[in-house]
C-alpha cells in the first residue's frame, strides 16, 4: 500500500463520503479502500465479536470481510449505503462461521467473556463511584455473555439494531428479512435478554 | 379488569393484553386507545409494570453499550492481508 499517495479532498476541509471513495475504488485507487478500512474496521470488528462471542474468531471475520467487501466492490450498485452492504458481509461472514463452529461443535460454550478489567480505566470519568463502576463493568459483561446465549435469528437483529443502533429498514436489508420480521425477532430477543439479565437490573 | 375513577369508567388492559401489545407499547407504535389502556394497567399491576421496567432497562443498556476497542494485532493482521492485494492490483 502506498503511504505517499493521499485522497483528493472532494471539497477541501470536508471528509470524502463512502460513496466517493467506492467510486474511487471502483476505478482502482486502492488508497480509497484503505480510507473505507480505516472508518470501519472497528464496527465491523464489533459486529463480528458480538455475533461470534470470540476475539480471535472476529479478527479472523474482520479479514474475511474487507477482503470480500475488496473482491466485490466493483459491483456494489449504490442501491444502499456503503456500510449497509459492507454490514451486510461482516453478518453473514460471521453467521457462517457459527453455523460452521455449532456443526462442528469443538468449541467449548464456556469460553469465557473478553476481559474487561483494563475497560474501566479508558473510560471517561463519568462521576462514578467504584461501586457503580464495577456494576457498570459486571453489566457490561452480563450482556454480552447474555447476547452470545441469544439464538442465532434473534442475536443478529438485537445486536444490529439495539446495539450497534440501526434502523429496522437497514437490519432488514442487512439480513435480507421483512420489516415485520425484523420488529418480531427484536422483540422476541429483548425478551429473551431481559430473563438473562433481570436479576443484575 | 376495570377501574373507576372520578366516578368515570376507564377501560384497562389486563395482563395477557399487555403481553399481545407490549412490543408495539415499548415502540411507541401501540394505538392511542391502547396506550391509555396500558398505562392505567402498569399503575395497577406491579408485575407488569416491574416487567416493563426491566425490559425498558434491557433495552436501554444494549442502546448505551459502546464499542470494543480492536485487538492489539487485529489492525496489523487485516493490513497484512490487504496489502497482498492491494499493491498487486495498484
Amino acid at each position: 500500500m502506498a503511504e505517499s499517495k493521499s485522497l483528493q479532498l472532494a471539497v477541501p476541509g470536508l471528509p470524502v463520503s463512502d460513496e466517493e471513495l467506492v467510486r474511487r475504488v471502483q476505478k482502482g485507487n486502492s488508497v480509497a479502500f484503505e480510507e473505507l478500512v480505516r472508518r470501519y474496521e472497528r464496527k465491523v470488528y464489533n459486529i463480528a465479536y458480538r455475533i461470534l462471542g470470540n476475539e480471535e474468531e472476529a479478527v479472523e471475520a474482520l479479514q474475511d470481510t474487507f477482503l470480500r467487501a475488496y473482491r466485490f466492490i466493483p459491483r456494489f450498485r449504490f442501491k444502499s449505503s456503503f456500510y449497509t452492504w459492507l454490514y451486510r458481509i461482516a453478518t453473514n461472514v460471521s453467521l457462517t462461521r457459527l453455523r460452521r463452529r455449532k456443526a462442528q461443535e469443538t468449541v467449548s460454550l464456556d469460553e469465557p467473556v473478553k476481559n474487561t478489567d483494563d475497560l474501566v480505566f479508558d473510560l471517561p470519568d463519568t462521576g462514578q463511584t467504584p461501586e457503580q463502576a464495577f456494576q457498570q463493568k459486571r453489566l457490561r459483561e452480563k450482556l454480552q455473555e447474555a447476547v452470545k446465549s441469544l439464538p442465532e435469528d434473534y442475536r443478529a437483529v438485537v445486536i444490529l439494531r439495539d446495539i450497534e443502533g440501526l434502523s429496522n429498514e437497514e437490519v432488514s436489508k442487512i439480513l435480507k428479512i421483512s420489516i415485520p420480521a425484523v420488529k418480531s425477532r427484536l422483540h422476541r430477543g429483548r425478551l429473551a435478554l431481559r430473563e438473562k439479565l433481570v436479576k443484575f437490573l | 379488569m376495570k377501574k373507576k375513577k372520578k366516578g368515570t369508567a376507564q377501560k384497562t388492559c389486563d395482563c395477557s393484553e399487555l403481553a399481545d401489545w407490549i412490543a408495539l407499547y415499548i415502540e411507541n407504535e401501540a394505538p392511542s386507545e391502547m396506550r391509555k389502556e396500558i398505562i392505567l394497567h402498569l399503575q395497577t399491576c406491579r408485575s407488569c409494570a416491574t416487567f416493563v421496567r426491566t425490559l425498558r432497562r434491557t433495552i436501554a443498556y444494549c442502546q448505551i453499550e459502546t464499542d470494543w476497542d480492536l485487538p492489539a494485532d487485529a489492525h496489523d493482521r487485516l493490513w497484512q492481508r490487504l496489502k497482498d492485494i492491494l499493491t498487486t492490483e495498484d
